[in-house]
């Protein structure tokens, strides 16, 4: 103003387009919710219970592996829901409580994109534990609880969930005291890797060590039961928005009840349609009949409702979120 | 001045929004719910959706069944396999101290964390119809086979209703444990099925009854016309049969299931040959079962599939057994004609040592020399007055079978001694102790059966 009317005037910045804020809002909140002690709890406890599992499925009198899959999947749709709720519900309400948002969104950062940045970063973080919890699943599934006491142990898939625990423990460690990365941080990172390696390696060693690459072991079931978890957590990830932004400090508590309704829904109710259906999502069922299966087609309109769902959530948390700011 | 037409070119963009986001939440919202109902849609046929929701269930039962399934399954992750552990730990800790009200409680949370689970149903059935009754006397023992059936018939076939399994089980159970006499509450079992089965014919009452049963009226159609008579659904029997077919009717039953099955089916048919004829008592809570010949041919088909099974010997003696048992039902029946006729017909089969016909009764009633002579001459009297206040026409073959053996015992004074017999039968009745063996199934009609027996430990029959 006072700079004189000769001097030229600097135009302000243009903005940046959406998409590349959301990504940087993502990628900061990613590191954010990997770095929350509530994270790495999770995924270290649903480990242990994977690793549990195959001495924990012994009174099924039959079908232990059905029944070991079935849990394992349920666990590991719990640990996907928590985490996405404790993250976006951490990310977005303690940023709306501080007024970080407001001041965020006070620079041309739209809340939509404000929103969705967040919510990715969070399904980011939801998506690197569910790699590391999923492949966790599929060795103990490899290991599987013994079908009769004779049977060979498989000490190679069991070695190789070790190895990839102590390796990433061990990076963990090393970045820490290095003060490179926090240990959690480093330690999933390293996980990220490690685990789906020893997948891998299993994938070319029999039950007895010998060298005979096949994924016979592997049920693709497992595989799709695991990505419609992570499409679950989308879209109650997108519900836990809308919530932080309606009530910041109920907005966890809210959701895990939102949760329970969302499991406890008999398909039948139809009128509940409104609320998010998590049924939709639970395959149980798949691992005890061996006619029955989960086709791509059902992965894909499974994302599409989880997509519709969670946009139409994000809209309202995004229209509130406006309404706040003004 | 200047500062009112920035802020109305700021609220523009958010007037804007507001709407788009509103379209934005309709549209969402309208499309989650057409992919909801699509998806409902693809779960049931690609057999995703719990099982629940299938059969001939209540919506609200049906919602109840899923929303259990689901929570179950779903909700607990991880702590369903530590509960199911603790559960299993527990349920054998106290079916080892016989606390069998606490074993049967646990049986149900076990079956409600493993629903899909088979063989988790039965075993639990199994435990609930052969482990605890012998610990409770006769008397008590009905309701704890009724839980065994309630829990595969209206829980696990709720859970799993394609199951072959289960219903073997069912079948399994109606047949051996109700329907035949390894366990001494045996008639209590058969008569407490026939009195809650007890209805006119095409009532409200029968289709209620029929429905609480699980029996499809189409299905027991089908049989009757099938067997050559109308099955009567007070006999256990009918009801192992019903669920034997039932099963066998299902795709991809293992051929171990179908052997079971048909094996289960044939039992069941031999049992309404033997005893599928309901006489009721005067007093209306007691049931007997006669022998009904209209399942002769349907028992004699059993051993067409048997002739493959069997060597030439033991299919001689069930031949002989099947030949026995006709020859008796003819006669119970008041045909003695075509008693006499078969027994001549069949003279090499059914007395290979020597022998008439009255003989063969006589080893009959008195079971083969277990039950004495005045024993089974009392049981026959007392039959014989049960039946007549039932208004049975068998009522007179009784006094027939007595008759001939008090003339075995004392042929000069037979006839006098009859009364005195009578009396004797009664005063036998009134002993508080049943008699374990008896030689056919009309104890039933004495109202005093079971009464104060002593709980009795055995290994319940299992086979």
């Amino acid at each position: 103003m006072t700079s004189g009317a000769g001097a030229p005037r600097v135009p302000p910045p243009s903005p940046p387009p959406p998409w590349v804020g959301a990504f940087v809002i993502a990628r900061a909140t990613r590191i954010e919710a990997a770095r929350q002690p509530v994270h790495i709890i999770v995924v270290a406890a649903t480990l242990f219970a994977f690793a549990l599992s195959p001495a924990l499925a012994m009174f099924s009198l039959s079908d232990d592996l059905s029944l070991l899959k079935d849990f394992g999947v349920s666990t590991a749709l719990l640990s996907s829901l928590l985490l996405a709720a404790f993250g976006t519900a951490s990310a977005v309400s303690r940023e709306v409580e501080l007024g970080t948002a407001q001041t965020l969104l006070s620079k041309p950062v739209h809340p939509w994109t404000f929103l969705a940045g967040k919510l990715l970063g969070v399904l980011w973080a939801v998506a690197a534990a569910g790699v590391i919890c999923g492949a966790g699943l599929v060795l103990a599934v490899r290991v599987g609880p013994p079908a009769h006491a004779h049977e060979a142990v498989d000490w190679p898939a069991i070695a190789a969930a070790g190895s990839a625990v102590l390796v990433s423990v061990a990076w963990g460690v090393g970045r820490s005291l290095a003060r490179a990365a926090t240990f959690p941080l480093a330690a999933l990172r390293a996980a990220v890797f490690t685990f789906p390696a020893a997948v891998l390696l299993v994938s070319i060693v029999d039950r007895s060590g010998s060298l005979r690459p096949s994924l016979d072991w592997l049920d693709p079931s497992v595989v799709k039961a695991l990505c419609l978890n992570l499409l679950a957590s989308a879209l109650f990830g997108a519900v836990t928005a809308l919530l932080s932004v309606a009530m910041p400090r109920g907005a966890l508590p809210a959701t895990l009840v939102l949760v329970v309704v969302g499991l406890s829904l008999g398909t039948d109710l139809s009128l509940l349609g409104l609320l998010p259906d998590l049924q939709i999502f639970w395959v149980g069922e798949v691992f005890y009949r061996p006619d029955s299966r989960i086709p791509w087609a059902y992965l894909v309109a499974c994302a599409a409702y989880s997509a519709a769902y969670g946009s139409a959530a994000l809209a309202a948390a995004a229209w509130l979120l406006g309404r706040k700011e003004s | 001045m200047t500062s009112a037409p920035t802020q109305g070119q700021r609220s523009a963009p958010k007037v804007r929004f507001g709407w788009v986001a509103g379209a934005w939440i309709v549209a969402g919202l309208a499309g989650a719910l057409a992919l909801r109902s699509h998806l409902l849609e693809e779960r049931r046929e690609l057999r995703l959706a719990p099982p629940a929701t299938a059969g001939d269930v209540s919506t609200v039962r049906r919602a109840l069944g899923e929303r259990r399934l689901v929570l179950f399954s779903a909700g607990l992750g991880v702590f369903r396999p530590l509960a199911i552990d603790f559960l299993w730990l527990r349920a054998a800790h106290v079916q080892r101290k016989g606390e069998s009200f606490e074993a049967a409680a646990l049986a149900r949370l076990i079956t409600a964390l493993e629903p899909r689970l088979e063989a988790v149903w039965s075993f639990q059935a199994r435990s609930l119809a052969y482990d605890i009754p012998p610990s409770f006397p006769p008397r008590e023992r009905p309701p704890w086979v009724r839980q065994a059936l309630r829990l595969l018939r209206d829980d696990g076939l709720l859970n799993n209703p394609e199951s072959a399994v289960l219903r073997l089980e069912l079948a399994f159970i109606l047949e051996h444990k109700v329907g035949l006499d390894f366990d001494e509450a045996g008639p209590l079992y058969r008569s407490e099925l026939a009195a809650a089965l007890d209805h006119p014919a095409g009532s409200a009452e029968e289709a209620e009854a029929l429905r609480q049963w699980k029996l499809e009226k189409p299905l027991l159609d089908t049989l009757s016309a099938r067997f050559g008579a109308p099955l009567d659904v007070r006999v256990a029997a009918v009801h192992a049969l019903y669920w034997a077919e039932s099963g066998l009717a299902l795709q991809d039953v293992t051929r171990w299931h179908q052997r079971r099955l048909e094996d289960v089916r044939d039992g069941a048919l031999w049992q309404l040959f033997d005893a599928g004829k309901v006489v009721r008592s005067a007093a209306g809570s007691r049931y007997a079962f006669l022998p009904d010949t209209r399942f002769l041919r349907a028992a004699g088909s059993t051993l067409e599939r048997e002739r493959q099974k069997l060597t030439a010997e033991e299919l001689s003696s069930v031949e002989a057994s099947l030949q026995a048992t006709a020859v008796i039902a003819f006669y119970l029946e008041g045909n003695e004609a075509e008693a006499r006729s078969r027994w001549e017909s069949h003279r090499d089969l059914l007395r290979p040592e020597g022998g008439s016909l009255d003989d063969l009764l006589v080893r009959w009633v008195t079971r083969q020399g277990e039950v004495s002579i005045v024993e089974a001459i009392a049981i026959c009297l007392d039959s014989e007055n049960s039946l007549r206040s039932a208004g049975s026409p068998a009522a007179d073959v009784l006094h027939r079978l007595a008759a001939l053996l008090a003339a075995r015992r004392d042929p000069t004074a037979a006839a006098e001694s009859l009364e005195a017999l009578s009396s004797a039968a009664r005063a036998r009745w009134e002993r508080p102790v049943p008699p374990r063996d008896l030689p056919f199934h009309l104890e039933v009609l004495h109202p005093g059966y079971g009464q104060d027996a002593p709980a009795a430990r055995t290994n319940g029959g299992r086979g």
